[in-house]
């Protein structure tokens, strides 16, 4: 009996074992020849792939993917002004989530195509400062984008909106008058400074609701410079920006860790299928400070061991070509916001970046239609990462952002991706009252300036590449190019 | 009972199907290609066609899959090169990726693994300066820079006009040839002259072997390569495989590179055409 079983067991084992060497003949690539991989291009037959992206589907729904395109573009703050106090939220913060849904459906009804635009220009000089002073949604995109992109963001194709306007920054949306029911969407055209009115026929009840709620103003007050007369160059040796917000209370954040997340061929395996590199490829080099290089497919990819992913194809139009992932048919020349998906499928293939990276900027080549740069940065619970990399190595130095895509015509064309995983260490009371920040800046700044004059202050975290645990820091930028001071913040 | 038997009869059957399967497998991994007499004398008639005459007693018939071969850099500090072989006191310039250094009369110039060095007033006088003897000083003074010789052989030695010689030192690793791997160096009776090389290592051979391509798809192509005169009968001398480093302008810093298996045909011209044996693919130079 006993003689029986062991035989049982050996049967299992040589059945097993032999299904096994059937898959390794059929399917590795390595022992077929490069002309004839039958069992292996099935995995590459189009049909295959379609039926496994379906299956895929089934397990992936509800990951990142999709959401985060609409995340790109979220702006930095919502600033609601409730009449008697004004408030800024951030992404994760349940009214920035509520105030900006509302916001956006009434600038989709403003952009729509079919929208007959009722347009009005403002010729006070202090107009847009006194709006601000209304109960409204206020939002800095911080860079300006064209209208027909925004439009496209909202899924518009063409606006008429751009007949108008061709470049926004800032919007300020305000509850019309009783007897309409009415909305009125004040916009600043970033090429002249001019400012726009346009009254939108829109159901402003949610938008009352919403701007009428009873909100404990002491956690989130705020004020403009120009409210509190830091932008008067009067006995200020500090002189703000007129539209600079200035935190009255304390802030509550969070010290973070970073960390890369490339640690190990697994890592490096999925960058390489990212960029459809063979695993296996053989044209493998490592430099002196041990970075990966591998050449492939008309481009060179970088792997930096402090996590810089770097790809460049040799040659515009030879690279990746990202559009066949995404459509059925190639488009001729891909919209802006096709070419956006694209990059972020991209991005999201090397990391799950859901909620931590935000489109900063884009830029289009008007000689090229069809050629887009855009440019994300990390931001940890609202609170923007800025890229200020200490390194040997001249192309992590010249990093100024974390991702930064380059997309001609659906195919990628340069990619750079300062890879990072942040995580929450311990909550934090930032306890620093405006005027000493001021102190501060005025300490570290050239006190020999007739004036310092501040173009933003907010706080943020640094990324330096260097120091694992991150500080939230007043973050100031001065008047001039690149001039930025980090300044460190009282904490409780 | 009956079903013992049955198992036994399964395990037996099953231990064939095992056995054959794996013998398949390694069958695959180490491929042995072998070229009929037809298909080179076809070939060598195509070749003729074409204004080019090979013998056929040149051509390989047989072939097995090789793997990449990798190969480091034993010099990836470049400062302690440039001391090891101009001793203390250097000055050093910086050009980008090129670093030039001097003392006296000798400049160093470096550039990841290729360098030159030129001695404009040798000092070291060698008494017994022939053909024989240049090989061994040449490795002693190898050696003693820390370039490792231990895949080096020796390819040529040339007498030069002033009495000098001129030593070329390739590398051999596994009876294969790494054919862009080189040092040059220039004696006369008063020591070491010149000396310029790109070196790397072999390491070792990945674990992976892939195939290669026939040489007579290889010389198929050779047909329409522009790289080769057209106007005039070309005669290949020689046909070997062996490995090429696989240099790239966007790669200088190396610590280690592939080496991939290439075909090397020479014509009687003292031209030499590359393509890379795995995608038959010309490699350009």
């Amino acid at each position: 009996m006993k003689k029986d079983k062991v035989k049982t067991l050996i049967l299992i084992l040589l059945v097993a074992n032999s299904i096994f060497l059937t898959t390794q003949i059929w399917m590795d690539k390595k022992l077929w020849s490069a002309d004839y991989n039958f069992f292996a291009k099935w995995g590459e037959n189009s049909i295959v792939q379609a039926i496994t992206k379906k299956l895929s589907w089934v397990v992936r729904n509800g990951e990142a993917g999709a959401s985060f395109v609409n995340q790109t573009y979220y702006p930095q703050k919502v600033v609601v002004n409730y009449g008697n106090f004004r408030a800024a939220y951030v992404n994760g913060d349940e009214l920035y989530t509520q105030s900006l849904d509302e916001f956006s459906r009434a600038l989709k009804a403003l952009l729509r195509e079919d929208q007959v635009v009722r347009y009005q220009k403002i010729e006070a000089e202090d107009a847009w400062l006194n709006i601000l002073k209304l109960k409204s949604i206020y939002i800095d995109l911080k860079v300006p984008y064209k209208t027909k992109f925004i439009g496209q963001f909202l899924g518009i194709k063409n606006t008429p909106l751009s007949n108008y306007i061709k470049e926004i920054k800032e919007f300020i949306l305000v509850p019309g008058d009783s007897a309409s029911n009415d909305v009125t969407f004040y916009i600043k055209d970033f090429n002249d400074g001019s400012v726009a009115k346009f009254d939108v026929t829109y159901d402003r009840t949610q938008l009352m609701n919403l701007l009428n709620r009873e909100i404990p103003a002491s956690t989130v007050d705020h004020k403009f410079s120009f409210e509190l007369e830091f932008d008067k160059k009067k006995a200020n040796k500090i002189v703000l920006d007129s539209q600079v917000l200035l935190p009255f209370n304390k802030q509550k954040a969070e010290v973070i860790k970073s960390t890369n997340p490339i640690q190990d061929d697994h890592n490096v395996k999925n960058i390489l299928r990212a960029f459809k590199y063979s695993t296996n490829n053989p044209r493998k080099y490592i430099e002196t400070d041990n970075t990966l290089v591998y050449i492939e497919n008309y481009s060179t990819l970088k792997i930096h061991p402090d996590g810089l992913i770097e790809y460049d194809a040799i040659e515009e139009g030879k690279g990746l070509r990202l559009y066949s992932d995404s459509y059925g048919n190639d488009p001729a020349t891909p919209s802006f916001q096709e070419s956006l998906n694209m990059a972020v499928k991209l991005i999201n293939k090397i990391q799950d970046t859901t909620g931590k990276l935000h489109l900063s900027s884009v830029a289009e080549d008007p000689d090229k239609p069809g050629s887009y740069k855009f440019v994300f940065n990390y931001y940890h619970n609202g609170l923007p990462i800025t890229m200020n990399l200490i390194s040997d190595d001249k192309d992590i130095l010249s990093l100024k952002y974390a991702v930064k895509v380059e997309v001609v015509n659906g195919t990628l064309k340069s990619y750079r991706h300062y890879v990072r995983d942040y995580e929450s260490i311990k909550p934090i009371t930032v306890d620093m009252p405006v005027p000493n920040v001021l102190d501060a800046i005025y300490k570290i700044a050239n006190a020999n300036a007739p004036y310092i004059n501040v173009k933003d202050l907010h706080l943020s975290y640094e990324e330096d590449g260097q120091e694992e645990i991150l500080q939230p820091q007043w973050h100031v930028r001065l008047k001039g190019v690149d001039n930025l001071l980090m300044i460190p913040v009282d904490k409780k | 009972m009956y079903w013992s038997r049955v198992k036994t009869i399964l395990i037996i059957l099953f231990l064939c199907i095992n056995l054959f399967l794996l013998v398949s497998m390694m069958v695959s991994i180490n491929q042995t290609i072998t070229i009929s007499s037809d298909t080179v004398e076809d070939t060598v008639e195509v070749l003729k066609k074409n204004n080019i005459s090979v013998e056929k007693s040149l051509i390989p018939t047989r072939m097995h899959n090789m793997p990449i071969l990798q190969m480091q850099n034993t010099q990836q500090d470049a400062d302690a090169f440039a001391e090891r072989i101009l001793g203390e006191g250097y000055t050093e310039e910086k050009d980008g990726d090129v670093s030039k250094y001097t003392l006296g009369s000798s400049i160093l110039t470096v550039e990841g693994c290729a360098f030159s060095y030129i001695k404009a007033s040798p000092s070291t006088a060698i008494t017994d300066l022939n053909e024989t003897t240049v090989q061994e000083h040449a490795k002693k003074v190898l050696e003693r820079f820390h370039l490792n010789t231990k895949y080096a052989v020796v390819q040529a030695v040339k007498k030069q006009k002033d009495g000098g010689y001129t030593v070329a030192f390739s590398q051999r690793y596994a009876k294969k040839d790494i054919f862009n791997v080189y040092i040059t160096m220039t004696f006369t009776p008063q020591g070491l002259k010149f000396m310029k090389g790109y070196w790397l290592t072999p390491k070792k051979f990945t674990s992976e072997k892939y195939p290669i391509r026939h040489v007579t798809s290889i010389l198929i192509n050779f047909i329409r390569n522009e790289d080769r005169p057209k106007d005039k009968k070309v005669t290949i001398t020689d046909i070997s495989l062996g490995y090429r480093a696989d240099t790239n302008d966007d790669v200088v810093n190396i610590k280690t590179a592939p080496a991939i298996p290439v075909w090397r045909i020479t014509t009687d011209d003292g031209k030499v055409y590359y393509y890379e044996a795995m995608t038959g693919d010309y490699i350009i130079h």
